[in-house]
């Protein structure tokens, strides 16, 4: 669309300048004038004054003005060819009207008094460059109305909502779509607060309840910074995800209600295979023993790919309940090679050395990649091999290897090792013992933590696995909570409740203790129901929660009518836990966790420093 | 299996098979054994056999097994009595609303046998009830 690309006012065929009112003899007059100031590309002709000046293939007309008649006649002339640019020769008696017609057109004038081949070539060549910079000046209108039109009828047709916010959080503009979604006409949207925080380049997930009632729906809304006639503004592209929910959540229900379903049965199987093993049931011979042992371990394989299933579907909708707290890895290393001391035998299970930090993790998750891990390097490490793990602190990491002495893992397998279910076939092909969900979930799990999970391995040497988690930091783990939740209130803001809910004299319940879990689990019930928590230190729970109408005074109020006495009693433990106190921070006390927590250690009156 | 001899074990659980597997497995134990088949039957037997540990079934008909354990634990002459509650389920959640409802111990199904065992008898020599199992999975 670019009109200089076009070849029609540069063409190496001379073009054509119309002299209009002169005769032949004065045509070759100016087209010697013009060759003498070397401007060759021009052809001048003459035409007739009238009805004969038929301006068609003329690249320029010279009009030749001697007279009010002309004048009129050249009006009509310009009217009809208005992209011909036309240049006005006139005596100097006649410059009045010479300048009328400029006002009425014409590109210029020239007195013949001063005519001269450069004072005329200069005239031409302005003249042309001027209609070609009001051609391009047309095109470009011509190309922005049309795009204009486009992107009104992208932004009207779409099935994404688009709302546009100003820096005041005002809604500016909606769209059809966003409209529907929102479940009001522009006409009551715009002005309105957009009434979530915004933040470039975030996408969150929202449930809108609409104002006329009918199905909740969620929404995907996704921030970017714009500019809104000339200010920075917001750009909120919504779109609704409902459908996929519903399905996801199909999905999910399906999975849990099968798996329950299969666990029923198993469980009897199981038991009656146990009865006939140990011969509650009468004697056995030793290859029914035999056929039976098979038998039982085959139920166990089918009980963890169920169990597989089920956590991996949870993992994968981000639905696994992630309790992080302070975790020392050495003890679940431990705690696995305790458990997994059997299936070892003769193999070596060498423990790290004592010393490094503690990570802020999933007791429970933890324990499962560990449990995991150990289990695949004893099951590829001969009877004189070893397991071993080390840990060591990299930055604000903690590293676990495990490193065996098997076979090790061919390397173009390496890559796989920890592919999702989709990928997963070919585990069972290549490792017919596993589920081939094993490490796919580990990765899940230390992915959700915020670490790394990874393998090196050569073959006929062995393997080495490699997680690493978080160093556990109470302040940073408070921060990564605090995140969590800001991102998911709806208005940004938080409350921060900290328990300090040891009692005078009894210390050091260790976290992931029974009494923790039992007492956490009270709190939820009264005070929040809130995944967001965390266990500080043994002692000290932070609850963060989105900052509710009812305010943090009153969860306080909660938790402070609870006595240390109904503490007591409610946890049923022989063990004396009670809230000691309790200090609730408002989005008041400020918006950023720095301030939360000196409004917080404020309140606690210093104890968590 | 001299001590545990003639100590009443009640499960209650709506399938027949997994209650006979488990009948039969705490007979072979050495405990003296009831069943009962939903909520109602179950908290109706706690009440009248006095079992000295009860295992609960969570999805149980007519009466749930949270609730039945909830109105035990709210019963002064009852609630010492230990509930090991059998979920189906995966730990997390069933552990939560149980441990609110105030059972002792859980096991996730399927079970072995000397898990099952291992459990009942810690419940039976922890004092007044007190649990002495360390959650499922921990």
């Amino acid at each position: 669309m670019d009109a200089r690309a076009e070849p029609r006012h540069e063409a190496a065929q001379p073009q054509t300048i119309l002299v209009v009112g002169g005769d032949d003899g004065e045509a070759r007059r100016l087209q010697e004038l013009l060759s003498a100031a070397g401007l060759t590309a021009y052809e001048c002709r003459a035409g007739g004054r009238n009805g004969g000046a038929e301006p068609n293939g003329a690249s320029l007309i010279l009009y030749e003005l001697s007279g009010p008649a002309d004048l009129e006649a050249f009006v009509r002339l310009r009217t009809k060819s208005l992209h011909t640019p036309m240049i006005i020769l006139a005596h100097r008696t006649e410059e009045p009207l010479a300048i009328e017609a400029v006002q009425k057109g014409a590109s210029e004038y020239l007195l013949h008094e001063q005519l001269s081949g450069a004072r005329l070539a200069h005239a031409i060549r302005e003249a042309v460059k001027r209609v070609r910079l009001d051609d391009d000046i047309e095109a470009l209108r011509r190309q922005l109305q049309s795009s204009e039109v486009s992107v009104y009828t992208i932004i009207h047709s779409t099935a994404d909502g688009i709302v546009l916010i100003n820096a005041q959080g005002e809604i500016v503009f909606v769209n059809p779509a966003a409209e529907q979604m929102l479940g009001q006409p522009a006409k009551e949207l715009l002005g309105a607060q957009f009434g979530a925080p915004l933040h470039d380049g975030e996408t969150r997930e929202r449930d809108l309840i609409r104002p006329e009632g009918g199905e909740p729906r969620t929404i995907e809304m996704r921030i970017v910074e714009t500019v809104w006639e000339g200010r920075p503004a917001f750009l909120a592209s919504l779109r609704d995800i409902s459908e996929r929910k519903r399905v996801e959540r199909l999905k999910d229900e399906f999975v849990s209600k099968v798996s329950h379903e299969l666990r029923t049965p198993l469980t009897s199987i199981k038991g009656t295979v146990s009865l006939m093993l140990n011969g509650s049931l009468g004697a056995i011979s030793e290859e029914q023993q035999d056929f039976l042992s098979t038998m039982s371990q085959d139920i166990d394989r089918l009980a963890e790919l169920i169990n597989n299933l089920l956590d991996f579907n949870k993992l994968k909708a981000g639905k696994m309940t992630v309790k992080r707290a302070q975790v020392q890895l050495a003890d679940l290393i431990e705690h696995s090679c305790r458990a997994s001391q059997a299936i070892a035998g003769r193999r070596k299970l060498v423990r790290p050395a004592a010393g490094a930090p503690a990570v802020y993790a999933d007791r429970n998750l933890i324990l499962q990649v560990i449990g995991n891990l150990l289990g695949n390097a004893l099951k590829f490490t001969p009877e004189e091999g070893a397991v071993s793990f080390a840990l060591r602190r990299e930055g604000d990491l903690v590293a676990c290897d495990i490193r065996d002495t098997g076979s090790g893992i061919p390397k173009d397998m390496l890559g796989r090792m920890f592919q999702k279910f989709e990928q997963a076939e070919h585990m069972f092909i290549e490792r017919p013992k596993g589920t081939g969900l094993g490490l796919a979930i580990c990765r899940e799990i230390i992915e959700l933590h915020g670490g790394t999970i990874s393998v090196a391995s050569e073959e006929g040497r062995g393997s080495t696995f490699t997680f690493t988690l978080p160093v556990y930091d109470p302040v940073r783990s408070l921060d990564r909570l605090f995140q969590d939740v800001r991102a998911a209130a709806p208005d940004g803001s938080v409350t921060l409740v900290l328990v300090d809910w040891t009692a005078a004299g009894v210390s050091g319940h260790a976290s992931g203790s029974q009494d923790v879990q039992r007492f956490e689990s009270a709190l939820r019930q009264s005070i929040a129901r809130t995944d967001h928590m965390a266990q500080l230190e043994p002692g000290l729970t932070a609850v963060v929660a989105p900052a509710d109408p009812a305010g943090a005074e009153a969860m306080r109020a909660r938790l402070q009518e609870r006595s240390a006495a109904w503490w007591r009693e409610y946890m049923k433990t022989s063990s004396v836990v009670g809230v000691r106190s309790a200090a609730a921070v408002c989005p008041e006390d400020g918006n950023d966790l720095a301030a939360l927590m000196q409004a917080a250690r404020r309140k606690l009156g210093g104890r968590w420093a | 299996m001299t001590d545990t001899a003639k100590t009443r074990v009640l499960i209650v659980d709506d399938e027949a098979s997994i209650a006979k597997v488990l009948r039969k497995q705490l007979e072979v134990a050495g405990f003296e054994v009831d069943v009962a088949v939903d909520g109602e039957q179950g908290l109706a037997k706690i009440q009248g056999w006095r079992p000295a540990v009860v295992l609960l079934d969570v999805m149980l008909p007519k009466l749930s097994g949270y609730e039945v354990c909830t109105r035990v634990k709210r019963d002064e002459q009852l609630r010492r009595i230990p509930i090991l509650m059998l979920t189906a389920k995966s730990q997390r959640q069933d552990q939560e609303a149980g441990m609110t409802c105030g059972a002792e111990a859980f096991l996730t199904k399927p079970f072995q046998l000397e898990e099952l065992l291992a459990k009942v008898r810690g419940l039976l020599a922890a004092p007044g009830g007190a649990p002495a199992a360390a959650p499922e999975g921990a």
